[in-house]
């Protein structure tokens, strides 16, 4: 009976409810996306790399070495010598070791010079290892392997040219030694997806004829004739490093920074994200604390139109005072309306929210490599749904407590 | 000598031990714990050398660096230490090394074998903070490897793990 009575008059009042719900919608919608975005962030960092027990790069700083070589992010601060690659190689610790040469690019995609080893040793997502989707991985000198995003963006079939450019972002391109697309991966959701692999004799190959960053005049050393020359990298990016027995991590880490031949650095993959995590928190804190602040304002709205709504139906509670109704009913009445309300509310944020992935996904991954999945909601985001309502509940009984107290004469009385 | 009184004793203590033995087998353990009897925290690490190059001292772990406390195989224990996360997925840590002091690893030499707890995690961690102990709860197992290298260890199954309030 209340609640028909609160539906009731919800509809008789449908305009500023109906903005009063909207404005709980948008803020519902904003700080679950806000926390979806976060949990996806997150998600798509962690996943980028499993089962490496330790990178290896150039002394800098771990989250630098982890974003650059992992997350293609930033730049190395210098080069590892091949002498030093093998010697770390050659520790009894070490049961495999992957060099990983960067610093090529082709188009607005890196190129990662690295051994077939990688196929093998490198996964994501709890242990995954990387699929072939089409082709197959590296047989020739002037193979390439092509992630997902990279044959999606330029439309890279089995077979097609590649050119690599020297640099990062560049137009001094290596004309004189076209690559083929040889495979193309399965979409992996890391930065492997934009990333244009080749073996790393490859690397040192296109860079035979070069000197300072330009290719000599009228210098080519044919394709076969690279082909047969001996291509031992001078120097790598950075390594990854599985460990026979987790026992054995902080040994090799210890021996690999303590090198003395030359200053390097051995991080823990999942250290060196804990201490990402470390720096980003801070702003994930703060755009929390900012969409928390809008429902916060949302909520404060609700209680401001309750309360300017209780002048114009003074009159209303007068006459179901006078028709004997209790001054708990009217209380229940307005609280009954604001649960609704902020209800309603949710439940529209809800289907924002889903709308707004539906339509945002596949933007989100294309332009940031972010994915976000669209799952049901999770307990964690019942449960601020639920807080929500209950602030709604809460924030009525302001307005509600003095619609109680005011007495039947009060709307009853003709005022001029 | 049995009479009836004493062997129903013994039968109901019998029937009883599983109840008390279940309540009795949660053992909460230190690091020194894992040593064994007669070792001294003191002298699990070796005699060491200095590193006049780098200014550091390189510690040789002699054979009480490997030594395990035999007594821990298979009970069920609870200990607090800090996270060494190894496999991180979205939901949390599922692999890590559980060490006696964090930031072990970069300035300092590394714990020896028999003060490292390999830990795998039933449910992952959330953990966001390298800095933050944690007590873990689970059944513990020696001789957590034997390579080629003879190293040994001790490893945990966390059925359990619970934020350490200091």
């Amino acid at each position: 009976m209340i609640l028909r009575l609160a539906i009731a008059s919800l509809f008789a009042r449908a305009l500023t409810v109906g903005m009063t719900i909207l404005a709980i919608a948008l803020s519902v919608a904003l700080f679950l996306g806000v926390e979806k975005i976060r949990t996806g962030a997150k998600a798509s960092f962690a996943d980028t790399i499993s089962g490496t027990d330790l990178i290896v790069g150039a002394r800098s700083g771990s989250v630098q070495l982890l974003l650059y070589s992992v997350f293609r992010i930033g730049n190395a601060t210098n080069n590892v010598t091949w002498q030093s690659y093998k010697d770390i190689s050659a520790r009894p610790e070490v049961d495999w070791i992957v060099p990983i040469s960067l610093g090529d690019s082709h188009r607005q995609f890196r190129v990662m010079g690295t051994s077939v080893a990688f196929f093998e040793h490198y996964k994501y997502r709890q242990g995954r290892s990387l699929a072939v989707a089409d082709g197959a991985i590296l047989s020739d000198l002037f193979d390439t392997v092509i992630g997902a995003d990279v044959a999606a963006t330029l439309e890279y079939e089995i077979g097609d040219p590649i050119i690599v450019a020297h640099g990062l972002a560049s137009f001094a391109e290596h004309k004189d030694q076209p690559f083929r697309v040889y495979g193309i991966l399965e979409k992996t959701g890391t930065p492997i997806d934009r990333t244009v692999i080749v073996s790393m004799e490859a690397i040192e190959a296109i860079h035979v004829d070069w000197q300072g960053g330009a290719q000599v005049q009228g210098q080519a050393t044919p394709a076969d004739e690279l082909r047969q020359m001996e291509l031992t990298p001078k120097a790598i990016t950075a390594a990854l490093v599985g460990v026979k027995s987790p026992l054995q991590i902080f040994r090799l880490q210890r021996a690999i920074n303590e090198y003395g031949q030359e200053p390097l650095l051995a991080i823990l993959p999942g250290v060196a994200l804990q201490e990402l995590w470390g720096i980003v928190g801070i702003a994930e804190t703060a755009l929390l604390g900012v969409s928390f602040m809008v429902v916060v304002t949302a909520l404060i709205g609700m209680m401001a139109t309750i309360f300017s709504s209780l002048n114009e139906r003074r009159r209303e509670m007068a006459i179901f005072r006078a028709m004997g109704a209790r001054p708990a009913t009217i209380l229940s009445i307005l609280v009954l309306e604001a649960v609704v309300m902020a209800a309603l509310g949710v439940l529209l944020g809800l289907g924002l929210l889903y709308l707004g992935l539906f339509i945002g996904q596949p933007i989100l991954d294309r332009e940031f490599g972010l994915w976000l999945a669209i799952d049901p909601p999770s307990l964690r985001e019942v449960w601020v749904m639920l807080a929500v309502i209950a602030a709604g509940a809460i924030v009525s009984m302001v307005p509600a407590i003095r619609a109680y107290r005011l007495s039947v004469a009060d709307g009853m009385v003709v005022k001029t | 000598m049995l009479n009836r009184r004493s062997t129903l004793m013994l039968l109901s203590g019998a029937l009883a031990t599983p109840k008390t033995a279940l309540a009795a087998t949660l053992r909460e353990i230190t690091w020194d714990d894992l040593l064994p009897a007669g070792v001294p925290y003191s002298e699990i690490i070796g005699e060491g050398e200095l590193d006049e190059v780098n200014d550091t001292w390189n510690p040789i772990y002699d054979e009480n660096a490997t030594k395990l406390n035999e007594s821990l195989d298979g009970s069920y224990i609870k200990m607090p230490g800090f996270v060494i996360p190894f496999d991180i997925s979205a939901k949390g840590v599922t692999e890590f090394m559980l060490v006696p002091y964090t930031g072990a690893c970069i300035h300092m030499p590394p714990p020896p074998a028999n003060q490292l707890v390999m830990v795998n995690a039933k449910t992952p961690w959330p953990s966001d903070d390298l800095w933050d102990p944690i007590w873990v709860i689970g059944m513990m197992r020696t001789r957590l490897q034997s390579t080629d290298l003879g190293q040994t260890g001790y490893a945990i199954v966390a059925d359990q793990m619970e934020v350490y309030e200091w």
